[in-house]
């Protein structure tokens, strides 16, 4: 019996190092091919031969001025930055009343949530930008292409998922410890922020990352709501392909530079919080 | 609604750290921050543009260091802010968005095929006489070109700002190589001579199609219709004819570059203006129609640079020797960049935005623009005395512009093209998956100008 | 989902129940913020589109949309009836997403179980492995787009090199219009979107107790067994609740195919959110653009139905 498991273990171990690697390949060519056609000079892309002649580190340099692209990255990174925090803060805040409180408006509250979640992003467009400006005229303040806008755009758009997450979380902490503290003369901020705070941490981590990518991946809204200074790198990337509508050769190798460039941020953004995100779904979302 | 100037004036958000993170961001970055500061004395204008991605660094030099400075120091008072979209998409909500909010720019750069749309929208200042006078007159621009500005000449809303006209660019090394002499003046010299370029084992071909661009597609099967006296619609604009026999066979004729002639690729069937571009830059393509001065920048720094030329459209159809009755020998649209000024634009900042059409429009400036976008100018005097515009290939175009037609000034002629670049999307999609048969052509035309119509009434 | 804070109240003295009650009036200040952004930046612009679904709002009528004629159910009809020169008409591209979210969900599914098992016990280099496996998910979706669009180019494309390689298919083969536009775009998905299961299957594996397998072990069950009769059952919860997101997000993206195919795209790749978009804001025909998405969310509602009844809204569960 005992030669029979240790067979079994070496099969399921071949199988593990054959799927990681089928895996590891599915990943990486597609990258792999892109790092290549970024290194190739435009003149070459499209031709015969998939390695370039020459290596072309000119894309790397050339992308910086073609686009403007570390300002647009620097708009990506305060954007989705802002997004993230402030989405984590109010959803934060919404999701502690949700899960200790019971209140009138609470159901469908939660209901409507759920229901923003399914509303398709390309119909808000026109009347967004309609309400912006009914604000706009009415309060005498600049809102189109600041900013703020599009912060609090993306921010409301994380808030669905940003509290359904920190929900489950809340649920996971026991509510003992809040109601001994409050015994203990404590007002509910004080609970909220020396009891629940310290607890929810992992949750708040995994909620900023996922509204930091929602922010760092829209095309539609950015592209309205946003003008060149204050223009994200999803939207600055599109003039590459603009270009050749205006009558000019699209720069494949500049643009696949640039996109790996504008990809960086995320992924170490991504790899840093790893440990956060998987604990954090583990003890949070799924114990629900 | 308030006046659209005062929250100009609304300092308040330049006190959010957040703002003041970001205005260092865009500073150290390079970029012009729009600082929504002035005094009451003040005016800003806010013109809006069309990024030049071949050239961005010299389109912001253009405008940060020679046109604004320039014209802000003959102007005190008035202080002017650009901003540029990236593409036609952006350039269609920005309007889209500015007309319904009644906000955005004072000054919008269009193209012409796109005032019809503007003029539509009833959002635009119709130019009186006296705005035509602080303009600088109608007379100063090329005639064809203000066809384009407004349904008649009571009613223009566009200043023409730069022109494109378009003719056929071809390689001259191939065309000498096949031992053509002169380039095709008739579509059935055109097709004969792009036969003998042809040579598929080498990947050289005739010439080019790129029936996935939302643009190119349109304006040849037009033209060719023009040439045959058909259009698309009907001189009164309230009834579609793209199911005219006319049309239907010019579409015919430029598939038929494909599927009868074989003198274009099969790879084209998903092609681009940028992919049809490229190929005619590795110097894979012999002739290429319905090209404009815009893409020499482009073209003299690739391979074919010094070997390349310009010559107008071939005006013949297919197995003709002349025009048949009702044809007209259309080689171009009107086509180019006007300025046009929203209705949301008022007062002072409108006297501002005269001026500054004014500055843009007169020969010096008219110089500049012609520089770093390779447009031509639409003012004749900016031709006078510069030996840049007064080459035999600018001539040519000039040329060709004479015998340009303006495309029909409907509100619905950009809905047009749209639904005209799905006609040849899904005949692309069909012969490239070998599911096409002939009368589709006219069945998917007749489809597509049933939507037209729809919209026609 | 627990709401332990009102469980025991029923078995409290009224005195008790009183000072709680009082204690536990919501501090309302709190949830305001998320209330009144949602109001503004949701249900407002909502509202109006819903406004709009039943006016003719075009080009002619922009100018002035407040006054755009009142036309009642007229753009809800056209959605259903009238056919598309330009792409795919609109019942078209609601099985076109139909299929297109289905399917994607079901690839991602075995796929994202798999590689969570994979790394789930500990090896050498694991940690690496982890982190590959999540860079398709954090690559942006516009990069992750022209990535695609490139690799499925017609004649040069990777994809087509391959293929001519292997005598699979002809160099010519088209990907990006055509009926192959459509697996392009699932291909394109699949690759970028599984590491979403893959994610919470991981986080859902993490949740089971190990010795239930210990036991199992020892009554001599293989591998293939506990996967079935352990691992599956334990990780139902958190899969179904993946399956439903990931449905949901499919189905409105936009980005994918709008950056892959361009506009108009094929319309075997025509999405419904692409095709609003088009109608919309190319074709200045508003009014059947918001009747399209209303008939959309209408739709969505079906899915969002059993996610709501699944997370029982927070509601005491036994």
């Amino acid at each position: 019996m005992t030669h029979s498991m240790s067979l079994e273990r070496r099969f399921w171990q071949r199988l593990r190092i054959v799927l990681l690697i089928v895996f590891g390949l599915a990943i990486l060519l597609p990258i792999a091919y892109v790092v290549l056609v970024s290194l190739t000079p435009d003149t070459e892309v499209g031709g015969g031969s998939i390695f370039p002649t020459h290596i072309a580190w000119d894309n790397y340099r050339l992308m910086w001025s073609t686009v403007h692209l570390a300002h647009d990255i620097g708009n990506s990174v305060l954007i989705s930055g802002c997004t993230g925090v402030l989405a984590t803060l109010v959803a934060l805040l919404a999701s502690y009343v949700l899960s200790r409180f019971r209140f009138r408006g609470r159901k469908p509250f939660m209901v409507s949530l759920i229901t923003m979640q399914t509303i398709p992003q390309v119909m808000m467009l026109l009347p967004l930008f309609v309400i912006l400006v009914i604000i706009q005229n009415a309060l005498r303040v600049h809102l189109v292409g600041q900013y703020v806008t599009i912060i609090v755009t993306y921010l409301t758009f994380a808030l669905p998922f940003a509290c359904w997450l920190l929900l489950s979380y809340m649920a996971n902490i026991p509510i003992e410890l809040e109601e001994a503290a409050q015994m203990d003369g404590c007002t509910r901020w004080q609970v909220l922020t020396r009891i629940v705070l310290p607890l929810i941490l992992p949750g708040m981590v995994v909620t900023f990352v996922f509204s930091f990518l929602l922010g760092w991946s829209d095309v539609l809204f950015a592209s309205v709501l946003t003008t060149p200074s204050t223009q994200t790198v999803a939207v600055g990337l599109q003039s590459y392909i603009a270009t050749g509508e205006s009558g000019g050769s699209v720069f494949w190798g500049q643009l696949m530079a640039a996109s790996l460039t504008s990809g960086i941020p995320v992924v170490v953004i991504f790899l840093f919080f790893q440990k956060f995100i998987i604990g954090g779904l583990a003890n949070g979302a799924v114990k629900g | 609604m308030g006046s659209p100037k005062k929250w100009l004036n609304k300092k308040w958000l330049n006190k959010k750290p957040l703002l003041v993170s970001a205005a260092v961001l865009t500073a150290t970055a390079g970029i012009p921050f729009a600082v929504y500061a002035g005094t009451p004395s003040t005016v800003t204008l806010s013109v809006y543009i069309g990024y030049d991605a071949n050239n961005p660094q010299a389109q912001a030099n253009l405008y940060n260091k020679t046109l604004i400075p320039l014209f802000e120091k003959e102007n005190p008072g008035i202080k002017v802010t650009w901003s540029y979209y990236s593409s036609s998409t952006q350039e269609n909500t920005e309007l889209q968005t500015a007309v319904a909010t009644h906000q955005g720019p004072n000054v919008f750069e269009l193209g012409t095929t796109f005032i019809p749309t503007a003029y539509a929208t009833k959002s635009f200042h119709v130019l009186s006489a006296a705005d035509w006078k602080a303009i600088g007159g109608k007379a100063k621009f090329f005639g064809p070109q203000l066809t384009m500005s407004g349904p008649n000449p009571n009613n223009y809303i566009g200043v023409p700002e730069m022109m494109l006209p378009f003719a056929m660019v071809y390689n001259t090394k191939l065309l000498k190589a096949a031992g053509i002499s002169k380039p095709p003046t008739t579509w059935t010299q055109f097709v004969n001579d792009a036969k003998k370029m042809t040579n598929a084992s080498k990947g050289q071909w005739g010439t080019v199609i790129d029936p996935e661009d939302s643009y190119d597609p349109w304006k040849i099967v037009w033209a060719y219709s023009k040439q045959l006296g058909s259009d698309f619609l009907s001189p009164n604009l309230k009834k579609a004819t793209l199911d005219s026999p006319q049309v239907v066979n010019a579409m015919t004729f430029w598939f038929d570059w494909l599927t009868k002639y074989k003198i274009v690729a099969a790879n084209d069937l998903t092609y681009k203006n940028s992919d049809a571009l490229q190929q005619f830059e590795n110097g894979h393509i012999g002739m290429w129609v319905f090209q404009g001065p815009s893409l020499i920048p482009s073209l003299n720094q690739s391979a074919v640079k010094g070997e390349y030329a310009f010559a107008p459209l071939p005006t013949v159809p297919y197995g003709m020797t002349s025009r048949p009755k009702g044809g007209t020998p259309t080689q171009t649209i009107v086509s180019g960049q006007d300025l046009a000024i929203p209705s949301y634009t008022t007062g002072a900042t409108y006297q501002a935005a005269l001026k500054w059409i004014k500055f843009i429009t007169d020969p010096k400036q008219q110089q500049e623009l012609f520089n770093v976008y390779g447009d031509l100018p639409v003012n004749q005097q900016a031709y006078k005395g510069d030996a840049a515009l007064n080459t035999p290939m600018m001539k040519a175009f000039v040329q060709s512009e004479e015998h340009a037609s303006p495309t029909p000034f409907s509100g619905d002629w950009g809905n047009l093209e749209t639904i005209f670049a799905g006609v040849t999307n899904k005949l692309a999609d069909e012969l490239a998956t070998n599911t096409f048969k002939p009368a589709d052509i006219a069945s998917q035309l007749q489809a597509a100008n049933a939507q037209v119509q729809q919209s026609l009434q | 989902m627990v709401d332990q804070s009102n469980v025991s109240i029923s078995a409290q003295s009224i005195s008790v129940r009183r000072d709680r009650r009082k204690r536990n009036r919501p501090p309302y200040w709190m949830i305001a913020p998320a209330v009144f952004l949602l109001a503004v930046i949701v249900a407002a612009p909502f509202l109006v589109s819903i406004y709009t679904s039943f006016t003719s709002l075009n080009q002619y009528s922009i100018g002035n949309w407040l006054h755009a004629p009142f036309v009642g159910l007229k753009n809800y009809i056209s959605a259903f009836t009238q056919g598309s020169a330009i792409g795919a008409s609109a019942l078209q591209s609601l099985w076109v997403s139909v299929a297109f979210s289905l399917l994607t969900t079901l690839c991602i599914t075995p796929i994202g179980i798999v590689a969570a098992l994979l790394v789930n016990t500990p090896f050498r280099g694991r940690s690496w492995v982890r982190a590959l496996f999540l860079i398709p998910y954090v690559m942006p979706v516009f990069v992750n787009a022209i990535t695609w669009r490139l690799l499925f180019m017609n004649g040069w494309g990777l994809v087509d090199k391959v293929l001519a390689w292997l005598h699979l298919a002809s160099v010519n083969t088209f990907w990006l219009i055509g009926p192959n536009s459509f697996w392009a775009m699932v291909i394109a998905d699949v690759w970028s979107s599984w590491p979403f299961i893959y994610l919470m299957v991981l986080a859902g594996l993490q949740g089971i107790p190990n010795d239930l397998y210990e036991s199992a072990y020892m009554d001599g069950a293989t591998q293939v067994r506990c996967f079935f009769s352990i691992t599956l059952p334990s990780l139902r919860p958190i899969l179904s609740l993946a399956l439903l997101l990931s449905t949901l997000n499919h189905f409105n993206n936009f980005t994918l195919p709008f950056i892959m195919f361009g506009t108009p795209p094929s319309p075997q790749a025509d999405v419904l959110p692409l095709n609003v978009y088009v109608t919309s804001f190319q074709t200045f025909n508003f009014g059947l653009g918001a009747a399209m998405s209303l008939i959309t969310l209408v739709l969505m509602m079906i899915p969002a139905y059993f996610y709501i009844r699944m997370l029982r809204l927070g509601e005491a569960t036994t």
